[in-house]
């Protein structure tokens, strides 16, 4: 059940970048997968490694299924329903000029 | 506290060999997570929480909550797409261990430029079309026999000893060689012999044999008939001849090694032919009760379980049953054939048993610390 975790790059080179976590834990992250990131650049990381580039909706929803879940493991009462606010995909929204029915 | 969970080994050496092993997970029972939440909920919240297997996750789940609902099976367009994402996926995974950890391991220079270019070619495999699937199969397919296992495609017969064993491992690149290191540190038949294997069960047999949503308790230490098995590729390709030959001349670890290479091949053909009729099916499910289903899905690491129970649509339980929890029961493989062997220095015995927790594939960050006994 492989979990990984988002990290954003702090600054680096061609191989490696020293990323920081949500909970502000750096680390230097192996870049072999993903190639050089600017910084900003959220990574899917697990065992040191990049896996993938996230971009930061993405990175946001995963820390917030992470954060519920570390809440879980401590024994706190997980606001599950406000970590998850905005993970359900919502279904596709017709654009408003579709929305309104033909009126003739 | 780290929300993903780690594997801690703890192993005593006392001059001789090791002593006693003892592996504590810590990996969470998400599956928590999900109870209470609505449908569509849950089904966006799986391949949120567990991004690196998010493909088998996210269709297992899909799978079981369909079996609860009594929905129809997928057409085959949506079943050959499944078990491409599904290969791909697990190609991914044998392939960093194989190219990357056991080479490592063994001192060898990981193959880290190749890994990136199959890791990438898979990535877009398992979301693209047949052809794309055909070709990055065809490439796993010529990794295995020119770069891997080159050295038992040339000889006709197996190797009468485990000497040609190791010597013929070694033409097939840096994983042939960590295969043959492996080999030459020493038979390790573990003396309380090795855990059963977990049979291929399709997901109507799983459902008979749980009987309904399993308890936490049966997730953190599940049971194939009342006892600890073994799933992955071991479990998979145990009958297969040179990877028999290894268990049977006791090499269980050599054998896992193998036995994954093999495993690599069946998910190229599974990309490159999928639903093929001499194949199980990769992902299958059953109803398992009133409002209730069970899907079962093969992963690289070894069967993956999803079970649900609804109320409406409402998860009114929810349950996974990992591989990592079957190799790491507390009396599965990791238990029997972590102590009780011969090492003649630390060091040895501290890649013997890395060696092991690589061959039983968890899916957590793991470390192995070896105290010397009357030091721990």
């Amino acid at each position: 059940m492989c979990i990984g975790v988002p990290m954003q790059v702090v600054h680096g080179d061609a191989v490696r970048a020293l990323c920081r976590g949500r909970d502000g834990a750096e680390a230097w992250i192996d870049l072999l997968l993903t190639g050089p990131q600017p910084p900003g650049t959220w990574l899917l990381t697990f065992l040191g490694a990049a896996r993938e580039v996230l971009d930061a909706e993405r990175a946001a929803r995963i820390g917030a299924a992470l954060d519920a879940l570390g809440d879980l493991l401590a024994g706190r009462s997980a606001d599950v329903d406000a970590a998850f606010a905005d993970l359900v995909e919502r279904g596709p929204q017709l654009p408003e000029f579709l929305r309104k029915a033909p009126t003739s | 506290m780290n929300p993903a969970g780690e594997l801690l080994i703890a192993a005593e050496w006392d001059g001789l060999g090791v002593t006693r092993a003892a592996a504590r997970n810590s990996r969470p029972h998400a599956a928590k997570l999900l109870i209470g939440r609505s449908v569509d909920e849950a089904l966006a919240l799986v391949p949120a929480l567990f991004t690196l297997c998010g493909k088998a996750q996210g269709l297992t789940a899909r799978a079981a909550v369909a079996a609860a609902r009594a929905e129809p099976a997928p057409d085959e367009p949506a079943r050959i797409a499944a078990e491409r994402a599904i290969a791909a996926e697990a190609a991914q995974e044998h392939l960093w261990r194989l190219l990357l950890d056991w080479p490592a391991l063994f001192d060898h220079e990981p193959r880290r430029a190749r890994f990136a270019e199959l890791y990438r070619r898979l990535a877009s495999a398992g979301s693209g079309g047949a052809e794309t699937a055909r070709e990055v199969g065809g490439q796993l397919l010529d990794l295995v026999a020119a770069e891997l296992l080159s050295g038992f495609f040339t000889v006709a017969r197996e190797p009468s000893s485990l000497a040609e064993f190791a010597s013929r491992a070694r033409r097939g690149g840096t994983v042939g060689a960590a295969l043959a290191d492996l080999l030459e540190m020493g038979t390790h038949s573990p003396p309380q012999g090795m855990a059963a294997l977990l049979p291929g069960a399709d997901a109507a047999t799983w459902a008979a044999e749980l009987g309904g949503v399993p308890d936490e308790a049966y997730c953190r230490a599940p049971t194939w008939q009342g006892a600890p098995a073994e799933t992955g590729a071991l479990a998979r390709h145990h009958g297969s001849m040179l990877v028999k030959l290894l268990i049977d001349r006791g090499h269980p670890v050599a054998a896992r090694l193998f036995a994954e290479v093999v495993d690599l091949s069946d998910w190229a053909s599974r990309l490159r032919h999928p639903l093929a009729n001499d194949m199980p099916p990769v992902l299958d499910a059953a109803p398992l009760g009133e409002a209730a289903g069970l899907a079962r899905c093969e992963t690289a690491r070894g069967v993956l379980i999803h079970a649900v129970c609804l109320e409406g649509d409402t998860i009114a339980d929810y349950a996974i049953v990992a591989p990592t929890e079957w190799n790491f029961h507390p009396a599965g493989s990791f238990a029997r054939e972590g102590s009780g062997w011969q090492a003649p220095d630390p060091e040895t015995a501290r890649r013997h048993l890395t060696a092991l927790v690589l061959g039983l594939n968890p899916c957590v960050p793991f470390q192995v610390n070896l105290a010397e006994a009357g030091h721990a």
